[in-house]
């Protein structure tokens, strides 16, 4: 009954079919599509979803949202960290219009790269991924943007505390073009540049000034051209990017500790400059041939950059002599990929669904490093270090697949595929098929029962070397050496659609993976470039959980209660000998949200979120060295640390309320004006960003370090 | 470049707050710290055992008696002299009849009233494959020899995990003309002497906690599949341990160091003069080459505390925390092994 559904959508000319996400759906309607399909795992979010939850800073974000589903840890707070069913956050696949995006974030991770008000629907997988999907391990999430209005011109704008945002949509011919953008920028730099003079004056007496400058900005750009009633060409533009600028000068004396004299004096500087951002650009053309028949074709073109590069310079009067050192630093990841995809959806027979498939897509990635030092030591200048190191990679992937989505009987519905996937890089070719398999058994009107199985290959490596969320990090394939990361999952659920809008949902998940990779190697913010494979430790991980989610919804007030028991663990025999339990193995979550609206002018929300504490690894015993005795006369033992695994120490639980609340006014012009207030952390949980043990008046303690107190924002939307 | 995440961390830290939190309840148990190292390199192998202590807390340390220890090799159990409880309530028993010899496969456990019995096995790896060396001098000053290394090996199966270290042997002979003050008879005076610059044996790693990184680190451990192993001054204080293991095919069994030795002579003879006074100086520099292959728990337990020494932000949980490796079957340590061969000198100067 779905599929003559969405047929005879596609005999409207949109080829809706083609493109899993409704045009702002209502919820409701959204999770009865996702229930009645046949995959596990699935969520659907509208726009309206993404508009009426919790928003940080009052902006809506895509990636927060997802957070809060079950089977979803979050990292590291505020971040966003994305990982999925004990993923390792490098292995989400985050489709734009088609287009892969790498940098999804903005910010440091406060905001994800998605701006809400273009925002048209995403699919987000987790498990039970359809044969069309490819790619990464973990996840998929499928971002569409809408199409402009063919007939009427309106827009949005929106000023929060931190960033201003404008969408306008409208006809460029009516009734056959439209088109729509949306602009999106912080202006927190506005902010931050007088605090910083300020902080400056203040310190100025010791000679010390911070300079810092930060923005960010995403730009995207829809034009939609109806050719007829059976073509629609898309052209779909996006660039989203992050420049953050850090300053730090200081005079420097070294003074003679008995007679006070100035030993050396000096001058320290240091300049860095932080970038990441992407762009891409889809160019698609939909076809309905029949009522039976419909095709996509699109080229698609994406960009990554991430960058790190810092200037360090030290100036230095020592006996009548000036001397000067430098030391120029810069780290670079670029990745280009251009695709050219066909998809086709035909129903050939009633009970057959199939959807089939290729792509060739040919990927560049280029990091890159150099380091140059030298010194000038009066009139003679001396070079310390001057080097570079890049690589260039080239990678074609051309996959091909089908499925077939069938009813096998009154109420059991499988959709069967295989995607075959082939990586070539270097001379060195991977073949790697992926089955996938689902299965749908409606045993009543109330009880959906399905299950799942699939695997999938993943061919591109996110290398970080720290967990922070900062663009040091290399997107780098697969080479002979590297191996594709590769997972198995299998999932089954329960879902019922209770009485009076209430629903329960109990899904149970086993995943492996193996070939993955951690980096293994002392500190550094950049992996390195030139000898990168050596750097990282290939390992296996599984993970293993149930999720609950139970929801109940009316015309006024909607609520949502989940619960995720899950253990994600590890094994790298470079690092332990036996299995570990992963960084983000959060053993208990849980989330409840929910919204009542008073009236058509006031809104509120609520939402709580708890996540046992994330992992670190703490030297937790110690080997006794000796004893000394103080000036009070106790006692103090001093050990030297052992470390008894990886990830011991669980550190404080995550929690956190969220509140906000919309009043909204359509004025006598018909304009709609919201002002939202928000909170976040309502009662400033400090919660963990790092820890450690230490000693603190002779006791071990564990120390975390908590940077996110409570945060009112509020934003004022106006729609036209 | 860690500057540039320091400076970010404070300033974001400056907004933030530290709290305490209880993790009495995570460290767990005493646990059975144990280390036994066997190798060709010594006629005794010492065996270490510690009870831990859970450091949460006032904490006492957790002294224990009656621990019992027992090897075996190649299924025979050996003979160990308990010789001391050692420094820090250490129990520190040896081998005395046995050398280990490449092939030995070593069953090592420990027992520690109380709290319970690990244990753990390795095997004493082959020596280091057949191997050529050659040795240049790049550049020479007073007080430096810069020696270019080139290490070329027969690595026979599917790669192992090695180390390498250059060592510096300087031999001085003086000879002067003198008279005796009160006969006012001419004789010549002669002294010979002989010094080896010393390095500090992986074990060193094992054995010896709190060493830093610096000069004092016994190892260096290099990337894999980089044929260019360190050239950092002094680096000839440090053995530099590599894996090819999994090394790209076809392998290249080869690699280079760059030695800067420190010396404190011109090498060569060195005649001097003072009116009556006569006599000359020569110094001769030898250099050894010393190749070790290590067992996989030994190497991958040396690199885990080199990594420790040098990754401050995994101690703080914001980067993967490679540091720590164990192979200790219910306890922490290490049982590891390795074969050590020495080269013939060779003189360059």
């Amino acid at each position: 009954m779905l599929a003559i559904a969405v047929v005879c959508s596609a005999a409207t000319g949109q080829a809706q079919e083609l493109r899993d996400t409704l045009t702002a759906a209502r919820v409701s309607a959204d999770r009865l599509r996702t229930v009645m399909r046949t995959q596990t795992g699935l969520t659907r979010l509208s726009a309206e979803d993404l508009n009426t939850g919790f928003a940080v800073f009052s902006t809506p974000d895509l990636i927060k949202t997802l957070q809060l589903l079950p089977g979803v840890a979050s990292g590291t707070e505020l971040m966003s960290g994305l990982f999925v069913h004990g993923g390792t956050g490098g292995d989400n696949l985050f489709l734009l219009d088609g287009s892969s995006i790498y940098n999804t974030s903005h910010l440091i991770g406060l905001f994800s790269a998605f701006n809400a008000d273009v925002v048209d629907g995403v699919d987000f997988y987790k498990s039970g991924f359809p044969a069309r999907y490819g790619g990464r391990l973990s996840s998929v999430v499928d971002v569409t943007t809408r199409d402009g209005d063919l007939y009427e011109y309106h827009g949005t704008f929106s000023l929060g505390l931190i960033d201003g945002r404008l969408q306008y949509e409208g006809p460029l011919v009516r009734g056959k073009t439209s088109f729509q953008f949306g602009l999106r920028r912080t202006w927190m730099d506005t902010i931050t540049i007088p605090a910083i003079a300020f902080v400056n004056h203040q310190n100025s007496a010791d000679g010390h000034k911070n300079s810092g400058h930060y923005a960010f900005w995403d730009l995207n750009l829809g034009i939609t051209h109806h050719l007829s009633n059976r073509d629609v060409l898309r052209l779909r533009l996006f660039n989203g990017m992050d420049r953050l600028r850090i300053g730090d000068d200081q005079l420097v004396k070294d003074y003679d500790t008995t007679t006070g004299a100035v030993l050396h004096s000096g001058f320290d500087n240091l300049d860095g400059l932080l970038a990441w951002g992407s762009t891409t650009a889809g160019f698609t053309w939909n076809h309905t041939f029949s009522d039976r028949l419909a095709s996509r074709v699109g080229l698609y073109y994406s960009f990554n950059l991430s960058k790190v590069k810092y200037v360090a310079r030290f100036w230095s009067w020592d006996e009548g002599m000036d001397n000067y050192s430098c030391t120029e630093e810069s780290d670079l990841s670029g990745i280009h990929g251009i695709r050219l995809g066909a998809d086709f959806d035909w129903e050939p027979f009633l009970r057959h669904h199939i959807r089939f498939g290729a792509s060739l897509e040919h990927h560049i990635y280029l990091p890159e490093r150099s380091l140059h030092q030298w010194m000038e030591l009066g009139k003679t200048t001396e070079e310390v270090s001057n080097w570079s190191a890049g690589n260039r990679y080239r990678g074609e992937e051309p996959s091909v697949y089908i499925e077939d989505e069938m009813t096998l009987l009154p109420g059991l519905t499988a959709n069967v595929g295989v995607r075959a996937a082939l990586f070539l890089v270097k001379g060195k070719a991977y073949a790697l098929p992926e089955p996938r398999v689902a299965l749908r058994y409606d045993a009543s009107d109330v009880v959906t029962l399905k299950t799942s199985y699939t695997l999938m290959n993943q061919f591109e490596h996110r290398l970080q070397t720290t967990y922070v969320d900062l663009p040091s990090y290399l997107w780098l394939p697969t080479t002979s050496d590297i191996r594709p990361m590769h997972s198995r999952q299998a999932a089954a659920g329960v879902y019922m659609r209770l009485p009076h809008g209430m629903h329960l949902d109990v899904e149970g998940f086993w995943k492996t993976m193996e070939h993955i990779y951690e980096y293994s190697g002392p500190a550094a913010l950049y992996p390195p470039v030139d000898r990168w494979e050596s750097a990282f430790s290939e390992g296996r991980g599984r993970a293993y959980g149930a999720e609950v989610a139970f929801g109940w919804e009316n015309d006024k007030s909607a609520a949502d209660v989940a619960y995720t028991l899950s253990w994600a663990e590890r094994f790298f025999p470079e690092f332990s000998d036996r299995w570990y339990r992963d960084r983000n193995d959060n053993r208990h979550k849980f989330n409840i949200t929910a919204t009542h609206k008073f009236s058509e002018r006031f809104e509120i929300y609520g939402g709580w979120v708890y996540h046992s504490g994330n992992r670190m690894t703490v030297g937790s015993q110690g080997k006794y060295q000796g004893t000394t005795v103080r000036s009070d006369g106790s006692f103090f033992h001093y050990y030297n640390r052992v470390y008894t695994g990886p990830n011991n120490i669980k550190l404080p639980d995550y929690h956190r309320l969220d509140l906000g609340m919309n009043f909204i006014k359509q004025r006598s012009d018909g304009k709609i004006r919201t002002w939202n207030f928000s909170i976040y952390n309502a009662y400033c949980r400090m919660n963990t960003v790092y820890a450690d043990v230490e000693i603190d008046d002779g006791e071990y303690v564990g120390k975390s370090y908590g940077l996110i107190p409570i945060i009112p924002t509020f934003s004022y939307t106006l729609k036209f | 470049m860690r500057r540039v995440l320091m400076i970010i961390l404070v300033l974001t830290a400056m907004c933030g707050c530290e709290r305490s939190f209880d993790i009495s309840k995570q460290v767990g148990d005493s646990t059975i710290w144990m280390t036994f190292i066997p190798s060709n390199d010594y006629d005794s192998t010492f065996f270490f055992v510690q009870a831990t202590t859970p450091l949460a807390g006032k904490t006492n340390p957790v002294l224990t008696n009656g621990e019992s220890v027992g090897v075996r090799v190649n299924g025979q159990l050996l003979t160990l002299e308990k010789n001391r409880r050692s420094f820090a309530d250490r129990l520190q028993c040896y081998t005395t009849d046995y050398s280990f010899m490449p092939g030995d496969v070593v069953e090592a456990s420990a027992t520690v009233p109380g709290i319970g019995t690990v244990g753990a096995s390795c095997k004493v790896p082959e020596p280091f494959p057949s191997f050529t060396w050659k040795a240049w001098v790049v550049e020479k000053t007073s007080s430096i020899n810069s020696l270019f290394v080139d290490i070329e090996y027969d690595d026979p199966g599917d790669g192992g995990y090695y180390g390498a270290v250059v060592c510096q042997y300087i031999e001085e002979t003086s000879q002067w003309e003198d008279s005796d003050p009160e006969t006012g008879e001419k004789y010549w005076g002669e002294i010979k002497r002989s010094t080896r610059t010393e390095y500090l044996p992986p074990r060193a790693m094992t054995e010896i906690d709190g060493l830093s990184a610096g000069s004092e680190e016994p190892i260096t451990a290099m990337p894999k599949y980089h044929n260019y192993l360190s050239n950092v001054p002094d680096s000839q204080r440090r053995v530099q341990i590599w894996s090819d293991v999994s090394s790209p095919s076809p392998k290249d069994d080869r690699r280079h160091m760059t030695i800067a030795s420190r010396c404190n002579e011109q090498p060569g003879r060195i005649d001097y003069t003072d009116g009556t006074y006569h006599g000359w100086t020569e110094h001769h520099y030898k250099y050894q080459l010393v190749l070790y292959h290590f067992s996989e728990s030994y190497y991958n337990y040396l690199k885990a505390r080199y990594n420790s020494d040098n990754n401050d932000f995994s101690a703080l949980g914001l980067a993967p925390a490679s540091f720590v490796y164990t192979n200790v079957q219910g306890g922490t340590g290490v049982c590891g092994a390795y074969t050590v061969i020495y080269s013939d000198w060779i003189e360059l100067f």
